[in-house]
């Protein structure tokens, strides 16, 4: 478990309830950008993030510490968003960790360029570029890159999540960003300035 | 691609920030990798943003009372019990019990049921009839007497589950 979150944890338990928000303002937003992935509504999304954090709350004595405290708050979201999809007769997402056995159909949507983190590119082209080809990675090499860049995990919270070895995360993301960078490198060097 | 450029661009992926000199010469004379750090540089911008301490604000607000602060309250509920079967038998018996049932509050409830029962038990027997039996024990301290032994029968009976349990757990 990360050290920072271990410490915060044990004030929590100690009767310091605004050590709680500390963890609310370290993840809320991965969190957010997680489950708006697979609900795909920003709106939605903040209400489920919302109960993710209550469940924790609540439950925070069923945390077992030899995990990342960042991994079951996912696990509680993503369970919360599937139940969500599930309740609404929507299709499922790829952000899949593996716990959902019911043989749902998994379908990223295609991230729109003009909305959500694809947004803040200034190269326009090069955001709907990236969209296009994000969409066309195969799904695993797919996942992880939105895990890392979109969702904003590190390495490590990755590989506990996915419940990958480490090195298989680092192996499957140089691949995937070996592929953009070969799909995408006219833009690339407009913005790195390579030849 | 050449296997420095398979090492440089690892090393892209996982140093970020300041590069190494080396590195930095490389970049300077090779376009692919040049484009990797492009294209890290890009990715680096898609991450989420920090929290909205009004969003912070909004979830803390949300959250119910913390549920282990209420288990803890609830575990004092044992002495609170034995805190107001003390009370009841002082302001029954009117004086202070001997300092050793102070000392130990459960032999004082056990005491104090004892002198519950019999003290009730005398008054039935002295009664001729069940009315006469009612009178009585309404003669010897009424609503107050029957209060008193309800808070007496819970809180004993309360501190002494505890002990027992506390008993067993230590085992």
């Amino acid at each position: 478990m990360i050290e920072d979150d271990a410490l915060t944890l044990q004030r929590v338990r100690a009767g310091d309830d605004t050590a709680f928000a500390l963890l609310v303002r370290r993840y809320e937003p991965k969190l957010r950008a997680y489950v708006v992935q697979m609900v795909g509504i920003e709106e939605e999304a903040r209400d489920l993030v919302q109960e993710a954090f209550i469940r924790a709350w609540k439950h925070l004595d069923q945390y077992d510490p030899t995990y990342r405290f960042s991994t079951w708050l996912f696990r509680i979201a993503h369970n919360l968003a599937i139940d969500h999809l599930r309740r609404n007769r929507r299709p499922m997402v790829s952000l899949d960790l593996g716990e959902d056995e019911e043989g749902d159909a998994m379908q990223l949507d295609l991230p729109d360029p003009g909305r959500g983190p694809l947004a803040t590119l200034a190269n326009r082209e090069l955001a709907a570029a990236l969209a296009r080809e994000i969409a066309h990675l195969p799904a695993a090499y797919r996942e992880l890159v939105i895990l890392r860049h979109f969702v904003g995990l590190a390495y490590n919270e990755i590989a506990e999540l996915k419940r990958l070895p480490l090195g298989t995360v680092k192996n499957k993301l140089f691949r995937a960003h070996s592929v953009l960078r070969e799909a995408l490198g006219e833009y690339l060097g407009q913005v790195g300035g390579a030849t | 691609m050449s296997g420095t450029c398979r090492e440089v661009q690892r090393s892209l992926e996982e140093l970020g920030g300041a590069l190494p000199p080396d590195v930095e010469a490389h970049l300077g004379a090779c376009a692919a990798c040049r484009a990797h750090a492009a294209l890290l540089g890009q990715l680096e911008v898609l991450a989420p943003a920090p929290a909205d301490e009004a969003r912070v604000l909004e979830i803390m607000a949300a959250l119910p009372p913390a549920p282990w602060a209420r288990r803890r309250a609830w575990a004092w509920m044992p002495a609170a019990a034995a805190v107001a079967l003390v009370a009841a038998g002082l302001g029954l018996v009117g004086a202070l019990p001997a300092p050793s049932v102070m000392g130990s509050l459960p032999e004082a409830a056990g005491g104090l049921l004892g002198w519950m029962g019999s003290y009730a038990l005398d008054a039935l027997a002295a009664a001729d009839s069940g009315s006469g039996a009612v009178q009585a024990v309404a003669a010897a301290g009424g609503v107050g007497l029957l209060a008193g032994m309800l808070v007496t029968l819970l809180g004993g009976g309360w501190a002494m589950l505890s002990l027992v349990r506390r008993g067993r757990s230590e085992q």
